[in-house]
């Protein structure tokens, strides 16, 4: 039964009209990606020429100090060597910018230079997807790259896959026949939750395809770094080799895995497409997050970081994170509710 | 006949929004189903029927009782249970884009392909049972000719009746059908009505519920009555058309009206109440001859006197306006 269940359901949670729209959309994002990587790396490449060593650091930037300015750079990283040293973790530095980027890497190699530091430390930046504007574009980077950027469309699917699963079936009353079937809920629930996770993974493979397809369009070879790794901190990695894209694969895959099975669990709970909906890309855009830090909730964000990779540096906000903390939070959201979802679902009534 | 549905003593109370309280949707209810039966179930809106059809479907649980069905408690072994039911809660709601038949297909797969098997059917693959199965129900139901269409082009009839097709994949003993003949027009009443008949006779048991009195008593065996989650009464509707069981009303027209009623009161045990013209209406076992004697010899001057039989709205009415004992009611 559970076999011919799950391969109706796959079947039925198909959402073509979103698989379209999505894959248009990917397409021309691709391209426009390429378009802009172009230009961005160009300016950057001009103002980091001949300034930067090619083993110079590993870059990672987070958005938690955009606020802060080129100028406090050196102060930052004296910061974050004195942090790293006392307490065993760094400090950020973080930008949307990868012209500033380039401009705060060589300051900060100044400094470490200045004070011989050079090749001792790591310096943590952030904004993942566009610092790999400015490094090095071998195939695997400049995939990684757009799989950062197209990452976009599987989660969204994920999250229309997911909600329309039961509260699509509560909308239009089906939900009463299929109730009525010699099938214990619970394994109803199971199944459903199986078919969307399917369906989750299979646009992320789809979305890397694409990835892998477009990151063979040459777009630029100009090299500005060469060994300038973007740890992405919900994405993906970029890198110079093919190694480091794995992670990123991995990471990229359980995070959309995770959206879907959130996203299942609001439907269930809520009973409701737009609500469930709603929540849902509130989560996955991380605006939950970004309202906690505008209410100086900030060392709570981490909470609602529906990623593995966000704790990679995150001491700024949660001194204590790691990557355990980070796969149990992911746990609690990507099992723990869906299953307490599918408990309470066991005995609610329908209406 | 074997009794295949038994509710005993079930409640159901919802707390209302707001702190406004509770309201008890079904209270303490109890009545049985049995084989080749089709029972009515019948009240105004908000009686409770649905919430009783629900908790009887496994929609919901009851607060207290039991519901068996071909022993199975549902609140216990509701998958065994289910095996031997088949159902319809309010509105058949089904995929609207869909074909006919991918409904079906969908329906059969939500459930062990054991138990979607029709009549000679087990020596096929479940595969190709399912398959046997879903042109048997579509037979049944008289969709065959339409199965491949949307199910968004069918009629309302033709919704009612695949909605009983996917009620029937896993050849039930027992139907549930909540309002079946909801915004059906007169020809597919008609036709819901012959194929419950059709079901009936070959021993499924039927439990329908709805507010149409008329159809109700045209397509049931036996009726019971709810009202404020009490089941008030229950009538059985061969009785009833043959005048049985209180079943006959003599109609007055007089301008004596306190002096009839007192007379058709005292001396004739006679319920008495005022009809929509201002005419007198007794319901009572006396014959209409020995009554019009003694209005007479009490002095009532009769404009008109007549009878007729009570049908099912009459004794609605009657058990809606007023709760009646449990003795009324009657064992089931």
């Amino acid at each position: 039964m559970f076999k011919q269940f799950y391969c109706a359901e796959c079947k039925k949670a198909t959402r073509l009209k979103a698989i379209v729209g999505l894959l248009v959309a990917a397409v021309l994002l691709c391209v426009v990606y390429l378009a802009v990587v172009g230009v961005v790396r160009s300016v950057a490449s001009d103002e980091i020429e001949g300034q930067l060593p090619a083993d110079f650091a590993v870059v990672r930037f987070s958005p938690e100090t955009n606020r802060i300015g080129l100028e406090n750079a050196r102060e930052m990283l004296e910061e974050a060597l004195r942090q790293k040293e006392e307490q065993g973790y760094s400090y950020y530095i973080g930008t949307n910018d990868p012209v500033y980027a380039a401009k705060s890497m060589v300051a900060l190699y100044e400094y470490a230079v200045e004070h011989d530091l050079s090749g001792s430390y790591t310096v943590y930046m952030g904004n993942e997807t566009l610092l790999m504007m400015i490094a090095p574009l071998s195939y695997p980077a400049t995939v990684a790259g757009l799989l950062s950027v197209l990452m976009l469309f599987p989660m969204i699917y994920a999250v229309i896959v997911g909600v329309r699963s039961f509260a699509s079936e509560f909308r239009d009353r089906t939900i009463k026949l299929v109730l009525l079937r010699p099938v214990r809920r619970e394994t109803l629930a199971l199944t459903k939750l199986l078919a969307v996770l399917t369906h989750a993974a299979a646009a992320f493979a789809a979305t890397l395809l694409l990835a892998l397809i477009a990151g063979a369009i040459p777009a630029t070879t100009t090299s500005v770094a060469d060994t300038i790794y973007v740890f992405n901190a919900s994405d993906a990695f970029v890198a110079s080799d093919a190694f480091v894209l794995c992670p990123a694969i991995l990471f990229g895959l359980l995070s959309v895995l995770v959206v879907a099975a959130v996203s299942y669990a609001f439907g269930l709970l809520l009973r409701k497409v737009s609500s469930a909906m709603l929540l849902s890309l509130l989560l996955v855009f991380d605006v939950t997050g970004i309202v906690l830090q505008l209410t100086g909730l900030s060392r709570f964000s981490f909470g609602t970081a529906l990623s593995l990779s966000y704790f990679f540096g995150a001491g700024i906000t949660v001194p204590q994170a790691n990557f355990f903390l980070s796969a149990a939070i992911l746990i609690l959201w990507g099992v723990g509710l869906p299953l307490a979802a599918i408990l309470l679902f066991r005995k609610r009534d329908v209406a | 006949m074997t009794v295949i549905l038994e509710v005993k003593g079930v409640s159901k109370t919802y707390k209302l929004k707001r702190g406004r309280g509770i309201l008890k949707a079904v209270d303490n209810v109890s009545f049985g189903v049995a084989s080749g039966e089709i029972v009515g179930l019948l009240g105004p809106n908000g009686a409770g029927k649905t919430t009783l059809i629900k908790i009887i479907a496994g929609l919901a649980s009851p607060d207290a009782g039991v519901v068996t069905i071909e022993g199975y408690r549902t609140d216990r072994e509701r998958e065994k249970a289910m095996r031997h039911v088949g159902g319809v809660i309010e509105t058949p709601d089904l995929y609207p884009d869909w074909s006919g038949r991918r409904n079906l297909e969908y329906f059969a797969s939500v459930q062990p392909p054991e138990t979607v098997a029709g009549e000679g059917s087990a020596a096929l693959s479940p595969k190709l049972r399912i398959k046997a199965r879903i042109d048997e129900v579509l037979s049944i139901v008289g969709l065959s000719a339409r199965q491949q269409d949307a199910v968004k082009k069918y009629s309302l009839g033709m919704k009612q009746r695949l909605g009983i097709a996917q009620a029937l994949l896993g050849n039930p003993r027992m139907l549930i059908l909540d309002e079946p003949a909801n915004g059906l027009d007169p020809e597919g009443i008609r036709e819901v009505r012959l194929l419950l008949h059709k079901l009936a006779s070959e021993g499924m048991a039927i439990l329908v519920s709805s507010h149409q009195l008329a159809e109700m008593q045209q397509m049931c065996d036996r009726v019971l009555i709810m009202s404020e989650g009490v089941l008030t009464r229950e009538v059985g509707i061969k009785e009833l058309e043959q005048g049985e069981s209180r079943s006959h009303e003599i109609v007055i027209g007089t301008d004596d009206v306190d002096r009839c009623r007192a007379i058709l009161t005292e001396k004739f045990n006679a319920a008495v109440r005022e009809g929509e013209g201002g005419e007198i209406i007794a319901v009572c076992g006396a014959p209409i001859a020995e009554i019009s004697k003694e209005l007479v010899l009490g002095g009532v001057s009769l404009r008109s006197i007549g009878e007729r039989r009570r049908n099912l709205e009459d004794v609605f009415l009657d058990a809606t306006s007023r709760r009646v004992s449990e003795e009324d009611i009657g064992s089931v």
